[in-house]
């Protein structure tokens, strides 16, 4: 009897020793990880950021989550380092080869599983991460409203091009939802955001202009016609087409944008 | 007490399983190809090896079919002791070609009178029973009196896609990437309206992997793009090209659906909404620069892309 006492007594205790060992070892693990999302080498970052979304039971760690959400805001310093180091010319995916590029977009997409976008820190960091304004990210972000209209409205006046780019998309998809009366932005937001793609509309980056002039044919109204006529007969933007004879892309953009507001305002009256 | 028992009984079950390992026996079936560039020969080699044991009682028998681009070209068959072995060949290293062995065992005929064998161990390859190659064979304990009989194993089949192929194949696992492509997957000619195979094809090799939906996704681009011009700076990389050029370990220009763009006739925004309106992922500009546009069609495309 005795005896039988003595070994679930050590079975007991190997059991808690075990226990205790694997949550130590997974301590280590997680701060072996986390140290090496600090390296300076891209790739050991890289390495770090996989191996933490494979480790599920750490990877919704409150200590993980914000290394990640930090790892993007420095991953958002290199990238735009990079430009401007360029000149707006290279992207991060040109100087460090387009594994970067890969690395970023499943950061963005692990830290998107658990970041908290009431979290105004948060949000900012990725309002200014790497996203094409026509992204189901973007969309995201757009679906913020008010909260992440000011962070648009200062990436808006950015030195970087695509910056300015994404900024003016997401504000002309935070229009077109305010449009649709999904929101209610205060009025004098929704003048802030319709004076950001006014002014986008002569940036001097043709991308910003044509995202500027689709963002106002979404989210626009009338009074927002005579400024795209405007644009649709004076843009400079010309590219050589066939036969010797140039097209205006921007112009393009903004008779296409004229022509969806005016269809829009046609089906109100009806 | 007890534990003496129980070691005792250990014993004697361990030294029943060895008795019974002792009968266990091996037959190794296999099929290879070389391709001798030098004399452009394809060279097929079937083979059926038997371990020592077994062959006191059985004899190897091989059969090898060597195809060229799937079309048989010759079949020849050989028995052995121990090993039997054939080769087959044909000329062209340039065609697909593949190898396909069938084992067999021959029961050995001993003529003792009685026209049979009687396979006093208790050996024996039963007709009609199937038998895994390279796998422990356990006979049945049963006394065996057989008419000479060939028993068919099973058989072994190997491809070769034909040089230089089989070399850029086999880079795919050396380099990591977690698809391996097959003979089928390369083409030497493959091109669109505006596009030539050499234009698509950024690799090392005068064969690519060049999917429809790249084809047809840069038409459909260079269509939204206003029919104007498309350069393709990088299309198509075999894995060591992908590497030397610092190609992601898992690139889509390895997979054949991606491309580099730039059109000297349009606009980043302007290239990278005729991808996206012809179901192209596209890398953001911010990654990207404005130099060039990657596009691929990889499906299920990042979200921030």
């Amino acid at each position: 009897m005795k005896a039988k006492r003595l070994s679930l007594f050590t079975l007991i205790a190997m059991l808690i020793v075990g226990v205790v060992f694997a949550m130590s070892q997974k301590s280590d693990d997680q701060t072996i990880l986390l140290s090496q999302l600090q390296s300076d080498d891209w790739k050991q970052r890289a390495s770090a950021v996989e191996k933490l979304i494979a480790s599920r039971s750490i990877f919704r760690s409150a200590e993980v989550k914000n290394a990640l959400i930090d790892l993007v805001d420095r991953e958002n310093h290199v990238v735009e380092a990079t430009l401007r180091e360029s000149n707006g010319m290279e992207g991060v995916s040109v100087k460090y080869g387009e594994g970067y590029s890969e690395y970023y977009s499943t950061l963005l997409g692990a830290v998107d599983q658990i970041a908290d976008y009431n979290d105004k820190r948060t949000l900012n960091i990725l309002v200014h991460s790497t996203y094409n304004p026509d992204s189901p990210f973007a969309m995201k972000l757009a679906s913020y409203g008010e909260a992440v209209v000011p962070m648009l409205l200062e990436l808006a006046t950015s030195d970087i091009a695509p910056d300015r780019g994404n900024a003016v998309g997401v504000l002309g998809e935070i229009l077109k939802v305010e449009k649709y009366r999904l929101t209610r932005l205060p009025a004098e937001t929704l003048e802030q955001v319709e004076q950001a793609l006014i002014m986008g509309t002569s940036d001097e980056d043709i991308g910003v202009r044509i995202l500027a002039v689709r963002s106002l044919g979404k989210g626009g109204n009338k009074d927002t016609v005579q400024l795209l006529e405007r644009v649709a007969q004076s843009d400079p933007a010309a590219i050589p087409a066939d036969a010797g004879k140039n097209r205006y892309p921007v112009r393009e953009e903004a008779m296409k944008a004229i022509r969806l507001i005016k269809s829009e305002e046609k089906r109100k009256t009806l | 007490m007890k534990a003496l028992r129980y070691a005792l009984m250990s014993c004697l079950f361990l030294s029943v399983l060895q008795s019974v390992e002792a009968l266990a026996d091996h037959v190794y079936g296999s099929s290879s190809i070389v391709n001798d560039v030098a004399n452009n020969q394809v060279k097929g080699y079937s083979r059926t090896e038997l371990d020592y044991d077994t062959a006191a009682y059985y004899t190897a028998y091989v059969c090898g079919e060597l195809f060229k681009e799937g079309v048989s070209q010759v079949r020849a068959c050989q028995g052995g002791f121990i090993t039997a072995s054939i080769n087959t060949q044909f000329t062209d290293v340039s065609a697909a070609s593949s190898v396909l062995s069938d084992h067999y065992v021959d029961m050995q005929y001993y003529d003792e009178g009685n026209q049979s064998y009687d396979d006093y161990s208790g050996y024996s390859f039963l007709p009609g029973n199937s038998y895994p190659l390279d796998w422990l064979f356990y006979p049945p304990f049963q006394f065996a009196n057989h008419y000479p009989v060939s028993i068919r194993l099973g058989s072994t089949y190997v491809q070769s896609c034909g040089n230089p192929r089989d070399a850029i194949i086999a880079e795919y696992p050396q380099y990591g990437v977690s698809f391996t492509p097959i003979c089928g997957d390369f083409t030497q000619n493959a091109h669109s309206a505006h596009f030539t195979f050499g234009e698509l094809n950024s690799g090392d090799f005068n064969w690519a992997i060049i999917r429809n939906s790249l084809l047809g996704g840069l038409e459909c681009v260079r269509t939204g793009n206003g029919n104007q011009p498309l350069t393709i700076n990088s299309g198509y990389r075999n894995p060591a090209h992908n590497a030397a050029v610092g190609g992601e370990s898992q690139s889509r220009h390895m997979f054949g659906d991606a491309a580099d763009i730039a059109s000297t006739a349009g606009s980043w925004q302007g290239l990278h909404d005729a991808g996206k309106n012809c179901g192209a992922c596209v890398e953001p500009q911010r990654g990207s620069g404005p130099g060039h546009v990657h596009v691929d069609w990889r499906g299920a495309c990042p979200q921030d892309w």
